[in-house]
């Protein structure tokens, strides 16, 4: 029941990325049409709007990346590794991972509320918080994300971790 | 805290991290954790800002978008069109399909602005040709992946965009400078293809007709227009680079979907999706980059820098080659944009010192960094090309060690003679040099 809700909170994260690929593309559009375009108002709004896009699109491609672990590594060991020491290994992958995902949730929520809750955005006036709201997301995300691998590297059997994946 | 201590303890700790498989973009925001404890004046809130101003660079935009405009190129087949044209160009050599590799990584490489894409999108179609032909697995994967590097050295190239963002440098400069040492590339590239060809008896593919050239290049002209629209764009000041990177996308989604009807609207949002999630994962690792480039320069750095190896020499020469080797040992065990947000403000500095021009800098930092690609234990090219020959990439070492000493002559005549770097931007720029 928890896996699944944690795989519709993936497909939630993956439609959003969706939707901000394509903010991105409408706002720089308005810009650069803006721009050339005799007809078309020159905005100022689509430049915040895209920052903004960026900005969140960066934060959950993160997550969905954590989830995979398709954030980009290393890989001097290869195939051949000692399995005592490709555990050690991935330990220290979790205690980093976890070090800087409580850094994003702490501080990211100071940084949320007390430095994006108090201003607004000097075109749109969109509360800044709004943007730095992706940082604790971010964070807690990772967390669940982070939690899942975890569990199910460690303490799930692997008969019914191979079973599972048979199934995705 | 001083300087060297802090050199020491970021660096080392973010060469084990790395060597300890953990991701490049954590490694670097985890490596500044233990100075924020002795550096109270430095808060994790400081860093995570710091972030934040470096996605408000309107450049980085450019990143999502060359990726995109590559990838609707590659599902449209135009790769193919372009296969066409170059193997009534070079076909008729011995070992054709290795000279159309070449060539046609070269042409790829105006259109899209990725060496992954490149490697990819060509890999996926000539290797299996390759192999029917008769070709060494090794050979194929060697000259697939080293001939992709030049989607970063020929313009547009993202890695570019980003040096030129961070360092301050003209990118169109940068552009026209990458110009001559990416055909430099390809013609000493295809040496070594005729060489091996002459060793191993590979033979021609087809016979030279001039009637086929004229066919081929109708059917790929408007494929070959995209490098004119985006790089003249750029260079004669009409589009800035990001709006070049996003004119490319709506032009490549105007020749998949409207012209050659080869993507169908419902493949478009698929390909938008997978754009993001890579283009996504490069830009989370500048983002902590810039924290761990921030936190450098907090402890300035680049002027210790200036200290110590600027004492060591002050020719521009020797230098340059000071950097390159920083450059190439970087490259092998990091992505290059995260490498270019690191070291470009840390080593720009010391390159104004001794009188480097800031064009011939960007080009050999750039080309160094690209080889990177086709190194273990991080050359995503080989890497790539491997996966889809089906070999372990520690097999195409030998050969790809040949592709990567023409490369890095290539490179050492570069650095002695920046006047070959430099000649097209002062022809077509000569402000940059006023």
């Amino acid at each position: 029941m928890i896996f699944r809700m944690i795989d519709i909170y993936a497909e939630i994260i993956t439609k959003l990325i969706t939707i901000c690929v394509y903010t991105l593309l409408f706002s720089i559009g308005l810009q650069i049409s803006g721009r050339y375009i005799p007809f078309i108002p020159r905005y100022l709004w689509p430049l915040e709007v895209s920052n903004f896009s960026l900005i969140w699109l960066v934060f959950l491609g993160s997550i969905i990346g954590v989830r995979g672990r398709k954030h980009f590594f290393v890989d001097m060991f290869g195939e051949n590794i000692n399995p005592k020491l490709n555990k050690i290994i991935d330990l220290i992958y979790f205690f980093v991972l976890y070090s800087v995902t409580f850094i994003f949730i702490f501080f990211g929520y100071k940084y949320f509320v007390g430095w994006g809750l108090i201003q607004n955005s000097d075109i749109t006036g969109i509360n800044m918080g709004l943007l730095y709201f992706s940082v604790p997301f971010s964070g807690v995300s990772w967390l669940i994300f982070l939690t899942e691998d975890l569990y199910k590297s460690y303490f799930q059997k692997p008969h019914i971790r191979c079973r599972k994946e048979k199934n995705k | 805290m001083s300087p060297l201590i802090v050199v020491i303890v970021m660096f080392s700790l973010l060469l084990i991290l790395i060597f300890l498989r953990v991701p490049v973009s954590f490694a670097l925001a985890f490596s500044v954790l233990p100075i924020l404890l002795f550096t109270p004046r430095v808060t994790p809130i400081m860093l995570l800002h710091r972030m934040m101003v470096q996605y408000g660079s309107f450049i980085l935009v450019a990143i999502p978008f060359f990726l995109l405009a590559a990838n609707i190129m590659n599902d449209s087949g135009i790769t193919k069109k372009l296969m066409r044209f170059s193997q009534s160009i070079v076909g008729s050599l011995p070992g054709g399909t290795g000279h159309v590799n070449v060539l046609v990584s070269m042409l790829f490489a105006g259109i899209s602005g990725s060496s992954n894409a490149d490697a990819a999108g060509i890999g996926g179609v000539l290797i299996p040709a390759m192999i029917k032909e008769g070709y060494d697995k090794n050979f194929t994967v060697a000259v697939t992946a080293c001939s992709a590097v030049m989607g970063n050295i020929i313009p547009p190239s993202i890695i570019m965009i980003v040096w030129g963002g961070i360092t301050s440098t003209s990118v169109s400069g940068l552009f026209l400078a990458g110009f001559i040492p990416g055909v430099m590339i390809a013609c000493f590239q295809m040496i070594l293809v005729l060489i091996y060809a002459h060793k191993r008896h590979y033979k021609t593919i087809s016979k030279f007709s001039f009637k086929e050239v004229l066919m081929s290049f109708k059917d790929s002209i408007l494929a070959l227009f995209s490098p004119v629209i985006i790089i003249g764009g750029i260079v004669f000041g009409i589009v800035t680079p990001t709006e070049a990177s996003f004119i490319a996308v709506v032009y490549s989604l105007i020749l998949g979907v409207i012209i050659y009807h080869t993507i169908p609207i419902k493949k478009v949002s698929p390909i938008l999706l997978k754009t993001a999630k890579l283009a996504s994962l490069v830009l989370f690792a500048v983002g902590t980059a810039s924290i761990y480039a921030w936190v450098l320069a907090y402890f300035n750095i680049p002027q210790f820098l200036i200290n110590v190896l600027g004492s060591l020499t002050t020719s521009p020469t020797i230098m340059l080659f000071i950097i390159t080797i920083i450059f190439l040992i970087v490259g092998t065990f990091m992505d290059a944009v995260p490498a270019i947000v690191v070291l470009g403000p840390l080593l720009k500095p010391l390159a104004e010192h001794v009188g480097i021009d800031p064009l011939h800098f960007g080009i050999v930092g750039v080309m160094a960094l690209a080889f990177g690609l086709v190194t273990p234990p991080y050359g995503l090219c080989l890497l790539i090309t491997s996966e889809i020959a089906g070999i372990n990439c520690m097999k195409a070492l030998k050969e790809v060690g040949a592709f990567l000493s023409v490369m890095l002559l290539v490179l050492v005549i570069i650095i002695l003679f920046p006047g070959i770097t430099l000649w097209v931007p002062k022809l077509f720029m000569p402000s940059l040099f006023m």
